[in-house]
């Protein structure tokens, strides 16, 4: 039976239906061969997306996307230029860096590509970097921004596996970082090989001049995240705080954001929020499903049986979550697989802060990747280059993220040690 | 055939009609989310008084955000659209291509039809429960998933007839 349903799913997706429609199609075949009643679809959809934690998701890209538009991205990038841009292939290592300071403002991979990345982008094209780096090293740095607290994807991992999202949150730090190193030391081979430019070494004036112009730019990840740890405000209510100060820096402070400009951010987040919840809505019927036949259990038994080790079914894990990453998008992923992973690492006693980070990271990896590559497509677009020729380059970058995910995902000291710090 | 393009133009003209509609209502929704949010946020931590009613009518909000944004997705020229995998699309011939995309806009306006059924069932069966917090009938949250359904199949159908009248038969 299942299989039938698993594979009117995969043929739907090949004849190119989107997925969610095809989700929700598979999902009626089921219902009716079972004679289930169908009211059991509306019911489920409403159920999964009626949930406070996932206004965080509209708000968080809000933030981003009025940031871009509000000119706090550009004083990031320029107070991070004044930082490393004096090393070899300067801008590339500019690149990493903001997207790592933007990480702890923004939840969003897309709207970090989509803003930031438009003025790395164009910054490193005037001073005669390809194209194809550019756009590769803004796609690879992206990624951090979700491992980095506040991080939509991570609350929503709380919500599913039960974990707490104080502790994911503190959990992402040290990989963010180690990623952004990681990331460095490629742009470090690539800026020798290519001999790309570097910019002269900064007076210490300017670094001032730069910190003092960003300095309230800077503050929001330290009054965001300062208010998250310090219990002041949940996330979904920080990412509100950090929208009503994005607001207040782009109108008040930088005076360039403009009323004109909020309409159309406000029908670009309703349109991508609809595209991503409304999957998830249908990924809560399939869910649903998937739980009728038992499939958790069965899957935990079959664990069990084969004894499968810890860092055995780390592999495993790593290797579907790679897999999902490629097809579907984080957040919808995450509530698929929650149901089936959540026995699994409970029986094999895997921490679930620590499961959380790699879910994470694997999925943003996966969405590098062709066939569905959100961030992929907003940074080729970007950059005039076709997407096949943006993953291509892309694809190099892809290996110090695996190194970095192997590393998390063997050594669960990186990842645990600040929340065994901070937080019992 | 002249009868068919005549169709088409009406359907456009709906759609086109139904997207500046559901464009205001996302941008009117976005600002009443953000008003929602904020009040409970002033309410509890400034005037140490919490409204009881701003989580749900948030909640409430983005309900209608997700299906209003998602049925905008399904428009034509939309920049932003639902995640599809093009594993075929290379090596299929353009006349494949175009029937395929028919077949697939077919599902899509078959999903809204059932859609529309069930969810008018569902209204019936539980559309009169009220709301624990604001105590108004459930009937205003699943409404969207109809509105949904009407909009996106106007979406489709318009989707459906362009694809027929660029290879000039019906």
């Amino acid at each position: 039976m299942m299989l039938l349903i698993f594979t009117i799913l995969v043929l739907l997706v090949i004849l190119n239906t989107p997925i969610s429609i095809a989700i929700a199609i598979a999902s009626f075949i089921y219902l009716l061969i079972e004679n289930v009643p169908l009211v059991i679809v509306p019911q489920q959809m409403f159920q999964i997306v009626n949930s406070f934690p996932f206004l965080a998701f509209p708000m968080f890209m809000l933030v981003g996307l009025l940031m871009n538009a509000g000119g706090t991205s550009s004083r990031i990038f320029d107070f991070a230029e004044s930082l490393v841009g004096h090393l070899k292939g300067g801008l590339g290592h500019v690149n990493v860096l903001a997207s790592l300071i933007f990480s702890g403002m923004s939840g969003s991979a897309i709207a970090d590509a989509g803003g930031l990345g438009a003025i790395e982008i164009e910054a490193m094209r005037e001073r005669g970097y390809d194209a194809e780096f550019a756009v590769a090293i803004t796609a690879a740095s992206s990624t951090i921004g979700p491992i980095v607290p506040p991080s939509v994807p991570m609350i929503i991992y709380a919500m599913a596996f039960d974990a707490s999202i104080g502790r994911l949150f503190l959990a992402g730090f040290i990989p963010g970082i180690l990623m952004a190193i990681a990331l460095m030391i490629m742009v470090f081979f690539y800026a020798r090989k290519r001999n790309y430019p570097k910019a002269a070494f900064p007076s210490m004036k300017k670094i001032l001049k730069n910190f003092y112009k960003s300095f309230l730019a800077l503050l929001t990840p330290v009054i965001l995240l300062g208010g998250i740890f310090l219990g002041v405000f949940t996330p979904t209510e920080g990412a509100v705080v950090a929208v009503l100060w994005a607001s207040f820096l782009g109108f008040v402070i930088y005076k360039e954001l403009k009323f004109s400009h909020l309409a159309k951010i406000f029908l670009e987040v309703v349109v991508r929020i609809g595209v991503v919840l409304f999957l998830l809505a249908t990924v809560g019927t399939f869910t649903w499903i998937l739980t009728r036949e038992n499939i958790p259990q069965i899957l935990l038994g079959f664990i069990t049986s084969a004894h499968i080790t810890r860092p055995v079914f780390l592999l495993i894990a790593n290797c579907v979550l790679l897999l999902m990453g490629m097809i579907t998008t984080v957040t919808p992923s995450i509530i698929l697989l929650a149901p089936i992973f959540f026995p699994i690492i409970v029986k094999l006693g895997i921490d679930p802060v620590h499961f959380g980070v790699i879910v994470v990271l694997n999925l943003m990896i996966g969405n590098l990747t062709p066939p569905v590559g959100p961030v992929l497509y907003v940074v080729s677009a970007m950059g005039g280059i076709s997407f096949q020729k943006a993953f291509r380059y892309t694809f190099p970058f892809i290996i110090p993220l695996l190194l970095v995910l192997f590393l998390i995902t063997y050594i669960p000291d990186i990842v645990l040690f600040l929340p065994n710090l901070l937080m019992k | 055939m002249k009868q068919d393009k005549r169709l088409l133009q009406t359907v456009k003209k709906v759609a086109s009609i139904f997207n500046s509609i559901a464009s205001i209502l996302g941008i009117i929704l976005m600002v009443l989310m953000i008003f929602t949010l904020s009040a409970g946020i002033i309410s509890r931590y400034i005037f140490k008084n919490p409204l009881f009613w701003t989580g749900e009518a948030s909640r409430i909000i983005l309900i209608w955000t997700i299906f209003i944004g998602a049925a905008l997705a399904f428009r034509k020229n939309s920049p932003i659209t639902h995640i599809r995998v093009d594993f075929l699309g290379p090596f299929l011939s353009s006349e494949l291509r175009k029937i395929f995309k028919r077949i697939v806009w077919s599902l899509i306006i078959l999903f809204c039809i059932i859609i529309t059924v069930i969810d008018i069932n569902f209204i019936a069966l539980a559309g009169s429960i009220k709301t624990a917090a604001l105590g108004i009938p459930k009937f205003i949250i699943y409404i969207t998933l109809l509105i949904f359904a009407i909009i996106t199949l106007v979406f489709s159908l318009e989707q459906w007839l362009a694809q027929g009248n660029n290879e000039g038969k019906p």
